[in-house]
């Protein structure tokens, strides 16, 4: 009898699926706390493939990757096990960040960087029961979005061999996670950014004369670039401004996939159709040349070019209505073959007008598709009305979704014209979606 | 003998093959072991009577497949102050909710402990339950570890 009414006051009594069931109401951490205490503990946790507790746990924290939007390789199994211990691994390297010499911890850093971009690409897309229900939050892009702004892992400058996933991080995050305190960094950042945006140097047969790799993958670092500067000229904007029509949706949140205002059509899987926002930036033709090729400022090419309080950059916004097409009815370009990277996401055309303040009109077509690294490419041609003859005046732009599948925050990518003569102008631009309710044209517009 | 106790503190003696007749009740009995200890079935009227007319589980409901299901460790006030018990009488409520099949108690009992595991060392955790560390030293240590470095704050 006495024996009994101990055997009741031992967790160790109760049958072991039970003690599954009490674990999973614990955190990663937990569990291995437990597993230390004796042979039985550490039994229940490592002893058999089971992947129970570590899935119940992984998906008590984060977003199902099984309902993700996968845009590159499209079979993959999940191991809980091995994917709750990464995420635990990688916040507590993020954690310990401020407080540490990054080269010292150069591999684990790495796998961190890796983990957070893979948490953002298996993010819960917005899908919404109804047209007036809020969607679910994604886990992924809470967790990581505090994580990173709370850790403030990525204020420090990247190592070398991190740059382009600390680059990644930082396009998704948009400078969200600045301090009135930063401002310093800001600026400095905003000189750096302008200086390599404004290389044309940049801009080569090699890279597909846009921010990408010889191998055809995204160069984040040329992304990042391109966003601040777009971003520290909006930081310009008259704040009265400022509206959902006037400012692109910024930072982890928005790069949730299906984010973008709907609705969807199920032939057109990147969100195409519908009414965008663009900004273009640009130097007056004349500061770019002189950045590039003259000695002003110690040049050329030196930083103190952008130190100058008379430099100007123009700031364009821009509306673009979109709708799809057939490739054969493409009129000022022919895409390339592209090889299919994921059967789900062909590629598609589009084309439609664009408009600035002054009203004058454009024709726009392009096509996007995914590209060989997953992400998802757009490519853009805007031909000036009336100047169809001279073909100096064809636009051209390629950029990149900033997160998943029709996020909110939209496109980043640079412009150039489409022959990519020596000395062209090349400029950042961001181009989103707007619902068709906000797109107000009295507030296009153009500042410097 | 079998004590069954009211929830207005009333004790019955039945004998234990009377009680046994139901499927349940037997089932508990030789799960906590034969006990002077009073089985608290009576707890569970009253925890059913506070929680009655709230929605019952669908009954082939498969938690990992449950879209609305946002599982976090917070109790209620009153089944905080229902579970409030000492710890014999808590793994003898969690044994009991589970074989009644009663889920909602059961996820109660169980977040509990949780909530007593949580951020607890590996000793406080042995302290707290009585477990008797029974790993051998040397051959163990790396081991254990290794399997737990993704868990460390070095």
């Amino acid at each position: 009898m006495a024996n009994a009414s101990e055997e009741a006051n031992d967790l160790l009594s109760i049958p072991p699926e039970i003690i599954q069931h009490i674990l999973v109401f614990c955190l990663p951490k937990d569990l291995a706390a437990f597993s230390k205490a004796c042979r039985l503990t550490r039994e229940l946790i490592y002893g058999s493939e089971d992947q129970h507790i570590w899935r119940e746990i992984f998906l008590n924290l984060y977003d199902d990757p099984r309902k993700s939007l996968i845009t590159g390789e499209s079979s993959f199994s999940v191991n809980w096990k091995n994917e709750l211990q990464r995420r635990t691994e990688a916040e507590s390297v993020a954690r310990r960040a401020p407080d540490v010499e990054p080269h010292e911890h150069v591999s684990e850093r790495l796998r961190a960087l890796e983990t957070f971009i893979s948490a953002v690409q298996q993010a819960l897309p917005a899908a919404k029961a109804d047209e007036n229900a809020e969607p679910e939050p994604s886990l992924n892009l809470q967790w990581l979005d505090k994580l990173l702004k709370d850790s403030r892992m990525l204020s420090s400058a990247p190592l070398l061999t991190e740059i382009h996933l600390h680059s990644r991080l930082r396009a998704y995050i948009s400078l969200t996670h600045e301090l009135s305190t930063d401002e310093g960094r800001i600026t400095v950042r905003r000189i750096q950014s302008r200086c390599f945006v404004y290389d044309i140097r940049n801009y080569k047969a090699a890279n597909d004369w846009g921010a990408f790799m010889t191998d055809g993958s995204v160069n984040w670092q040329h992304i990042d670039h391109l966003a601040v500067v777009v971003l520290t000229n909006l930081r310009e904007l008259p704040v009265e401004r400022e509206t959902i029509a006037t400012k692109p949706p910024l930072g982890l949140l928005n790069t949730r996939p299906l984010s973008a205002p709907g609705p969807y059509f199920e032939s057109d899987w990147a969100g195409v159709e519908g009414t965008w926002r663009r900004y273009v930036c640009f130097m007056d033709y004349r500061d770019l040349f002189a950045f590039n090729f003259s000695p002003v400022a110690n040049g050329p090419r030196n930083p103190l070019f952008f130190h100058d309080s008379r430099f100007r950059e123009a700031t364009r916004l821009i509306e673009v209505k979109l709708h799809l097409v057939s490739k054969s009815e493409l009129v000022f370009h022919e895409p390339p073959r592209y090889g299919n990277v994921n059967p789900r996401y062909p590629m598609l055309c589009f084309s439609g007008t664009s408009c600035g303040a002054n009203g004058h009109e454009a024709k726009v077509e392009g096509h996007v598709r995914i590209g060989i690294d997953g992400s998802i490419r757009w490519t853009f041609y805007d031909l000036m009305q009336g100047s169809v003859h001279n073909n100096s005046t064809l636009w051209c732009s390629q950029g990149v979704q900033l997160g998943g599948i029709a996020s909110a925050a939209g496109i980043v990518g640079s412009w150039s014209t489409s022959v990519h003569d020596q000395g062209d102008p090349v400029g950042p631009f961001w181009l989103w979606k707007v619902s068709q309710i906000h797109a107000d044209p009295s507030d296009l517009m153009d500042f410097t | 003998m079998v004590t069954l106790v009211t929830s207005d503190n009333e004790k019955f003696n039945a004998e234990k093959e009377v009680v046994e007749r139901s499927v349940l009740i037997k089932n508990m009995l030789e799960d906590v072991g034969e006990s002077d200890q009073p089985i608290p079935l009576p707890m569970f009227l009253e925890y059913c009577e506070h929680h009655r007319g709230e929605p019952l589980p669908a009954p082939d409901a498969d938690t990992s497949q449950d879209d609305t299901r946002k599982r976090t460790t917070d109790i209620s006030e009153w089944d905080q102050k229902f579970i409030t018990v000492d710890q014999e009488m808590l793994f003898e409520i969690i044994l009991a909710a589970n074989y009644l099949d009663i889920k909602s108690l059961l996820d109660v009992g169980c977040k509990t402990v949780a909530n007593m595991i949580k951020g607890k060392t590996p000793e406080e955790i042995r302290k707290l339950f009585n477990i008797v560390n029974d790993f051998t030293p040397r051959r163990r240590c790396a081991q254990i570890k290794k399997e737990n470095e993704w868990a460390e704050d070095r």
